[in-house]
């Protein structure tokens, strides 16, 4: 192999840190829980960085990302059939395929305006995206470590999500 | 779509995202989607915002991974795809030979086979990489975090300048090492951590404080509840406390709560977490796999600290006055024998030069400015008109007239061989004017005032509650002593006792508000006192207040 065919392995990384939020979206949109969606998007990224020097050059990167993500998602229902939540022969999923072909242009603004929505947060709900996203806390530990009930916590959690989605919305 | 609708989809949603549903809510979920655009749209902006929240840089705090220890790692993956490509020959099994060219020694990387398996190395390499951005997922953006709030005494590691007041700590920060002094570090949270030198240390967020070995100190609000301090893989949350950390270089850790309570996180499990309330201490071992409990250390960490008077307070409950009358901050760093003179409120170290003066002057309120606590001192005597006894003019209206001699000075204790061959001072069986059992040596005619809000500003917001001690005359002085004690707030009197003879003595118990600005100790000689011919009025009047203290809240 030239050395100018070989595979750089900063350029993958460099595009996959900059677009995995957004396949990881689409991932998450069908599977719909952060357990599944890791487990996925790992074998997503081991098989797209396998196939990386074969598809060279790649147009786009997300849209290739997603289409692997899709057999991988395949994969992982057989694997483990009662996980994914959705029907994946059902309209729904054929309408989620359709939406995440803007996720691309769609997860910079997003990132830009949660950025704001973030500050906008009382310091009480920053304080609960931290534990969960920053020091990656499950909500079942969070509330043994603040002294609440499971069930608060999540009813806290679904509001600040809440509170995110419309804020990310409003500033549309 | 309706509120009402909303809020149940959030629920589901959220539900769902964290596995935490049933079946039932799951195919509600799924109902709710299928018929409902807007409910679908919804749910995709949900998905999007969830996802930039665990895979993007988008929480600003948020560093687990510095952009230092991220570009580490592709430093190592580019070694480690350099060194396959420049890898040194290797002889190949016979087997792998193709049998129509000759035996030859071939580079690693001139064969496709070997490439391909150098590659899946390599791959497997990525893998791993991709598993750690899985993990890490937060990359920092340099950002303010905290700012240095106060200092005493801080030295830097290698004799470097370091931080000084006011100086921000940004999240992407190397680590600093403070080799000796204290440093009080103001969070944007509006968390404070006191840090004890030698500890190295840097501030991950607005909200937390990673320590490396070192001792420090939190005081956080409720506002920043869940201030976390990660000290050699354990993490201390603040539930709205007061706590320290001790973090060791053999890697155990102490915790110390003295207020509320925190959670102590030894592990990933929820069984790894314990729940440390005030008044306990545990100390971590083995890396999370010991933790004991230990007793609490009450007087061990720094808790405030002031930059102006150099005060370290550890917890202490009480101020010793005569302490501050030996010029220290009532905490020990004051010298014994040494004391303030009221002619010139200079500073004065008792010898046998002073046995012999008996100073006449006039009544003037002197403002002591060389000491942050002491405000001023005077001789009492409403003879030449009002006695002035603070520097805002806090008059003392009950204040006798008075020849206005008096004898050595304001003094914290006294020589042990004072009086003749001592033992110095005595009330009640107790010998005072020493380290253990300190004492203002205050001959009559004598009077000091304290600056309660002064200590309250080093003490940053300790309150003051109460002034306590015994007076009286010393049981060692000569004959004929007798004189009156006194102890004003704001020029008003708070404590008064009588005609106090030789050995005779008297328990004061003075409680403060935290409006009281100024506390006044006086002793006079008693008006009507009789002496023998030749005997000055104020002669044997050698007053004492026995363990000065003002009483701090717990």
């Amino acid at each position: 192999m030239d050395k100018k065919d070989q595979v750089k392995p900063d350029e993958f990384l460099n595009l996959l840190m900059q677009k995995q939020m957004r396949i990881y979206a689409f991932i998450l949109s069908v599977v719909r829980n952060f357990e599944d969606a890791d487990d996925i998007l790992q074998e997503t990224v081991h098989t797209m960085w396998q196939k990386y020097e074969d598809c060279r050059p790649i147009e786009d990167f997300v849209a290739w990302g997603i289409q692997v993500a899709y057999y991988k998602i395949l994969e992982y229902r057989k694997r483990n059939e009662r996980t994914v939540h959705v029907d994946l022969h059902s309209g729904l999923f054929d309408e989620l395929m359709a939406a995440s072909r803007n996720l691309d242009k769609e997860g910079e603004e997003v990132l830009e305006k949660l950025k704001r929505c973030l500050k906008e947060l009382s310091p009480r709900g920053r304080r609960f995206i931290e534990l969960r996203y920053y020091q990656d806390l499950k909500p079942k530990q969070i509330a043994v470590l603040l002294g609440l009930s499971v069930l608060n916590v999540y009813k806290i959690l679904s509001r600040i999500h809440s509170q995110l989605v419309q804020c990310v919305r409003m500033h549309s | 779509m309706e509120d009402v609708r909303r809020q149940e989809l959030d629920v589901l949603l959220y539900q769902v995202l964290e596995n935490e549903a049933t079946g039932e809510q799951i195919a509600r979920l799924n109902a709710f989607l299928s018929g409902d655009a807007d409910a679908l749209r919804y749910a995709m902006d949900f998905y999007l915002v969830a996802s930039a929240l665990r895979k993007s840089t988008v929480i600003p705090s948020a560093s687990l991974g510095t952009q230092d220890e991220i570009d580490e790692q592709f430093h190592l993956l580019k070694i480690f795809a350099e060194e396959e490509r420049i890898a040194p020959s290797i002889e190949l099994p016979e087997e792998e030979e193709e049998p129509a060219e000759e035996p030859v020694r071939r580079t690693a990387a001139s064969r496709p086979d070997r490439q391909k398996a150098a590659l899946w190395v390599l791959a497997a390499s990525m893998a791993a990489l991709v598993v750690f951005f899985a993990s890490v997922k937060f990359l920092p953006e340099r950002e303010p975090v905290a700012f240095v709030a106060e200092a005493v005494e801080p030295r830097w590691q290698n004799g470097e300048e370091g931080l000084k007041i006011q100086d921000l700590l940004y999240n992407t920060d190397e680590p600093r090492i403070l080799r000796s002094g204290i440093l009080e570090i103001e969070f944007y949270s509006g968390a404070r951590a006191v840090l004890e030198g030698p500890a190295e240390f840097v501030c991950k967020s607005d909200n937390m404080l990673s320590l490396a070995y070192g001792r420090v100190y939190a005081r956080v609000p409720d506002y920043a509840s869940g201030f976390t301090v990660l000290a050699n893989g354990m993490r201390i949350v603040d539930l709205g406390t007061e706590f320290g950390v001790l973090a060791n270089v053999d890697c155990s850790v102490e915790l110390h709560v003295t207020k509320g309570r925190t959670s102590l996180v030894t592990g990933r499990g929820e069984q790894d977490v314990y729940s440390v309330q005030a008044g306990q201490a545990r100390r971590v071992r083995d890396g999370g796999a010991t933790v004991e409990e230990i007793a609490l250390k009450e007087v061990h960490f720094a808790q405030r600290i002031d930059t102006k008077t150099q005060m370290v307070w550890k917890g202490q409950r009480t101020l010793n006055l005569a302490d501050m009358v030996g010029g220290g901050n009532g905490l020990g760093t004051g010298c014994l024998e040494c004391g303030i003179d009221p002619a010139n409120a200079r500073g004065m170290r008792m010898d046998v030069f002073y046995y012999d003066r008996f100073p006449f002057v006039d009544n003037r309120y002197r403002t002591v400015e060389w000491h942050p606590f002491i405000d001023g001192v005077f001789v009492p005597d409403s003879s030449q008109g009002p006695q002035i006894v603070s520097s805002r003019g806090d008059v003392f209206e009950e204040c006798p007239k008075t020849n206005r001699h008096y004898y050595v000075s304001i003094v914290n204790g006294t020589q042990q061989s004072f009086g003749g061959g001592g033992p110095g001072l005595v009330l009640n069986g107790v010998s005072y004017g020493n380290a253990e059992s300190p004492a203002i040596f205050i001959h009559a005619n004598q009077g000091i005032t304290f600056d309660l809000e002064s200590m309250r500003q080093a003490l940053k917001g300790i309150r003051i509650l109460g002034f306590e001690s015994v007076g009286g005359i010393s049981a060692t002085a000569p004959e004929y002593g007798l004189s009156d004690l006194y102890v004003l707030v704001d020029g008003k009197v708070r404590f008064f006792q009588r005609a106090v003879g030789k050995g005779q003595f008297c328990r004061i118990s003075v409680p403060l508000d935290p409006k009281d600005r100024f506390l006044t100790l006086a002793a006079v000689v008693h008006p009507g006192k009789l002496v023998p011919a030749g005997y000055n009025e104020e002669h044997g009047d050698w007053c004492l207040f026995g363990a000065p203290v003002l009483r701090l809240e717990p």
